[in-house]
């Protein structure tokens, strides 16, 4: 039943909808794959970016047309930001498996406290 | 653009790439504090931070569909959910009072970084 199409549409729509309203869909999506389906962490990784992309891609086109999102002042971000992680992948392909998912626990661990702690 | 504010914007958005690259998540969650706290976005923030981390995740994406390929079956429901949700959160996200929202999933992902950890 976890895994039928069906409810990992719900799952989906959920988690995206929490992406969009700017709560943590991805690291909660990392979690449902990686703890309750047991899909190993590189495939749940290569699955969360994917997921990310029409929900942003979608959030971006609405924000842009009502005039909230400037594509020149987020320039530098996005050159900054696609070096980074272009060098980032390829290390976290090459690092220790173990290593990477004990570290991804510490951000898990930053993201709640960040969570339970927020102010609107 | 104010220099500052451009070096700012690419040190938030580098180090968000490092994370996303890294971990294949959570480019938002060092991206939509700092810019909060170097930027004079304000209430744009969160618009700004989707556009920076988009284009870092077709980066990643890239990246993996060269080496380990990408597992688009096992994504499709997960991708049909995420426009769907996307939709929504476009439609009724402005109207939904999220503060409580945050404290329960922020236990649920803090026991998933103790579960990652033990």
């Amino acid at each position: 039943m976890l895994e039928s199409p069906a409810f990992l549409l719900v799952i989906g729509t959920l988690l995206g909808f929490l992406s969009g309203i700017g709560i943590g869909g991805g690291s909660l999506l990392i979690l449902w794959l990686t703890v309750v389906l047991s899909v190993p962490y590189p495939v749940a990784r290569g699955i969360n970016l994917l997921f990310f992309l029409p929900s942003a891609l979608i959030a971006c086109l609405f924000r842009w047309k009502q005039g909230a999102l400037e594509w020149k002042t987020v320039l530098p971000g996005i050159l900054a930001g696609c070096a980074a992680a272009g060098v980032f992948s390829w290390v976290g392909m090459v690092l220790d498996l173990a290593i990477l998912q004990k570290l991804f626990g510490i951000l898990l661990i930053l993201t709640g406290l960040r969570e339970l702690l927020y102010r609107p | 653009m104010h220099r500052n504010q451009w070096f700012a914007m690419a040190f938030a958005g580098g180090l968000a790439g490092m994370i996303n690259g890294l971990f294949g998540a959570g480019g938002g969650m060092v991206l939509v504090p700092l810019l909060t706290l170097l930027t004079p976005l304000k209430e744009n923030v969160f618009p700004a931070s989707v556009a920076i981390i988009l284009p870092i995740c077709l980066v990643s994406l890239t990246f993996i569909a060269f080496t380990e390929g990408l597992p688009y079956r096992s994504a499709l429901p997960y991708l049909l959910g995420s426009a769907l949700g996307g939709i929504l959160a476009g439609v009724w996200g402005r109207k939904i009072p999220v503060h409580w929202l945050h404290r329960g999933l922020g236990i649920l992902i803090l026991w998933g970084g103790i579960r990652y950890l033990c």
